[in-house]
Formats: C-alpha cells, sequence, structure tokens
C-alpha cells in the first residue's frame, strides 16, 4: 500500500514524464504498478525478468526502439522500470550485489540526479548505495575453478 | 554469502558470430540463457531468441559466470562501454571469411583497446571453416593487436572449438589475476 502511494506519487509529480511505474519481483512478475490514461495507447508493455534486462541487445530488441524512451532499474525489491520518460534516454542502476548480473553502473550520468531521486524514494536508499556496486573481488582459484569445471562439463 | 560473478564479454562486428557462439557453448555447458517473458503479458509467447546473447553458468553455490554479447551494430556503439565496465575479460569475435569482413572489426577493436586498455582478451578468427578464410597471422597484422594478445581459430557452431576459445581466455583471465596479485604483494611489502 505504501509503495503504490509512493509509485502514484511519483507518476503525479511528473504526469509529462512519466507514464508508468511498474515494480517487479526477482521472477519478472509485476507486483504493483501505476500508469497514467498515455500508457494505454502504448505498446510498450514489455516487462523484462531480471535475467534478461541483463541482456541489453534484448531490451532493444524487445522493446519499441523508435526512441529510447525508457527507464530500467533494479533495485533490492526487483525491477524498476519506467517506461517513457521522455528524452530520459537509457538507464539501468544496479545496487544489489545478488542481483548485480547486468549492468554495473549509471548508464547516462546526464539523468542521475533525476533518477536518483526516484530511486531514493522507491527503495530509501542513500546516493551513494545507489551509485555503487558491491564488488567481491575474483581470484585465480575461482577462474581455475570454472575451467576445471568447464573441462568436467564437456569433457576436453 | 556474497556471490562472485565473473563477467566476461562477447565483442565483435554485427555478423561475426557471437549469437553462435553463446548459443554454441549453451549446447555443451549448463548456461541459463532462457529470457522468461513476464506472466500474463504476453500469453502466447513464452521467452524471446535474443537471450541468446546472455548466458548465465553457475560454477559453484558462490560462484557465477556471466556471457554478455554485445550488440555489433555501430548504432548500438554507446552501449559497449556500458555492457563492458566491471568485465573481467573479453572474447573479441571476427568474421575471418574475408579481408574486409575483418577490417570491418577494426574500428570496434580499437574501441575496446582504447577503453579497456588493461583487460585481458583474446581475439577469435571465426569461419575457419571457410575455404578463404584469412589466417590468424593476417588477422593480428589487420587488426594491429599486440604481440601478447592471442588470436585464435573458431569454428562457432563447433562445441569444441567454442570450448577450447573459451578456456584460452579464461585462462587468459587467469594469468592476468596471477600477475595482478603478484604486483599487490610486491607494492605491500615495498
Amino acid at each position: 500500500m505504501r509503495l503504490s502511494c509512493q509509485l502514484r506519487g511519483i507518476v503525479s509529480e511528473s504526469p509529462d514524464q512519466i507514464r508508468a511505474v511498474y515494480i517487479m519481483d526477482k521472477d519478472g512478475t509485476v507486483i504493483t504498478y501505476v500508469t497514467n490514461t498515455m500508457l494505454i495507447n502504448t505498446s510498450s508493455t514489455f516487462l523484462a525478468a531480471p535475467r534478461f534486462i541483463s541482456s541489453l541487445k534484448g531490451l532493444v530488441s524487445a522493446l519499441p526502439i523508435g526512441g529510447i524512451n525508457y527507464v530500467l532499474m533494479q533495485g533490492i525489491e526487483g525491477i524498476i522500470q519506467l517506461m517513457s520518460i521522455k528524452d530520459v534516454g537509457y538507464i539501468m542502476v544496479i545496487i544489489n550485489s545478488e542481483a548485480s548480473i547486468g549492468l554495473t553502473r549509471i548508464i547516462l550520468e546526464k539523468y542521475a540526479d533525476k533518477l536518483y531521486g526516484l530511486l531514493r524514494k522507491l527503495l530509501s536508499a542513500s546516493e551513494e548505495e545507489i551509485v555503487e556496486v558491491v564488488n567481491v573481488e575474483i581470484t585465480p582459484k575461482d577462474i581455475e575453478d570454472v575451467i576445471n569445471f568447464i573441462r568436467s562439463k564437456a569433457a576436453i | 554469502m556474497p556471490v562472485k560473478t565473473i563477467k566476461i564479454v562477447i565483442a565483435g562486428p554485427y555478423g561475426a558470430g557471437k549469437t553462435t557462439f553463446v548459443k554454441t557453448l549453451s549446447e555443451v555447458l549448463p548456461i541459463d540463457t532462457e529470457a522468461p517473458i513476464t506472466k500474463g503479458l504476453m500469453d502466447n509467447k513464452k521467452s524471446t531468441t535474443v537471450a541468446f546473447d546472455y548466458g548465465r553458468m553457475k560454477v559453484r553455490e558462490d560462484l557465477v559466470v556471466h556471457l554478455f554479447g554485445i550488440p555489433g551494430q555501430e548504432r548500438f556503439s554507446f552501449m559497449w562501454k556500458i555492457i563492458a565496465r566491471g568485465m573481467h575479460g573479453y572474447l573479441f569475435i571476427v568474421d575471418s571469411s574475408s579481408e574486409e569482413r575483418v577490417k570491418e572489426a577494426l574500428g570496434m577493436y580499437n574501441f575496446f583497446r582504447e577503453n579497456f586498455p588493461s583487460t585481458p582478451h583474446i581475439i577469435a578468427a571465426n569461419k575457419q571453416d571457410i575455404p578463404t578464410a584469412v589466417d590468424t597471422f593476417t588477422i593480428k597484422n589487420i587488426l594491429k593487436a599486440p604481440y601478447e594478445v592471442k588470436v585464435m581459430p573458431l569454428i562457432a557452431t563447433n562445441r569444441r572449438s567454442a570450448l577450447f576459445v573459451l578456456v584460452t581466455l579464461l585462462e587468459e583471465i587467469k594469468n592476468y589475476l596471477v600477475e595482478m596479485t603478484k604486483y599487490s604483494n610486491e607494492e605491500i611489502q615495498q
């Protein structure tokens, strides 16, 4: 309920820019959303699962590409996809190491301020939490394990 | 337990064989390439084919390898750096069926060299089964690849060939990490 109110708040704050806000769980299922009437006429109803959005080619292939007017954000609670945001370009933010299978940082810093604001509201996160990706160091042993894993599976 | 993610990027121009490469690997290795579409939104379509450019392989509970294909078209060039950021290594695939096709890869290869100068990588000369295929030595010259960068022959449709190239890249990444570890230890000692 609280989340839904926050979403409505975001939409109503920028009615000319935001047509819809969806919140999805980790399986890609919409758990709550807010739209305005403009969304009814748009075909942009494709919502991507976490694994899918990590494929940028997937994104541009699956979503209407006439103008890249959508934003995807991945947060602790799932995916946030803001569609058809006027002149915003393309941005994905990942703030959770477990979910950091996709892009790792802000893509278009130009629009960062606006999106930090939205994310902070939605996730109650600080700017640092949004921008910084937790990096777990990879060791030579990890790579060796991958090589052995591949050899065991493929018998090469 | 934090999950370690190894990020490998598959780069190369349009039509070089990136998608085929990941697809072939997924036939041998437990690579998850499915891309489910949200329930209820597209009733007749369960997944998309685009996910073949992305693969996820779980090696241990706390170790996952991600393969990211980069869209090769120039119009997506703004995404190249974005996708590649944070990668541990990349495979640069070129269509080696003719010198012209190899030359077309030069711009993208230079982009990666300039933006990720120290990232371990190898070049894979795909379509080596074509009689007119350009040899790896010539490819290295055309791309002006540094001496230490390996140029591997590849037939992306061939499982053994694809696996061999992937393992070679992983070896390069491992060697790089070993060197970095040595360097860090020397820094600490000084």
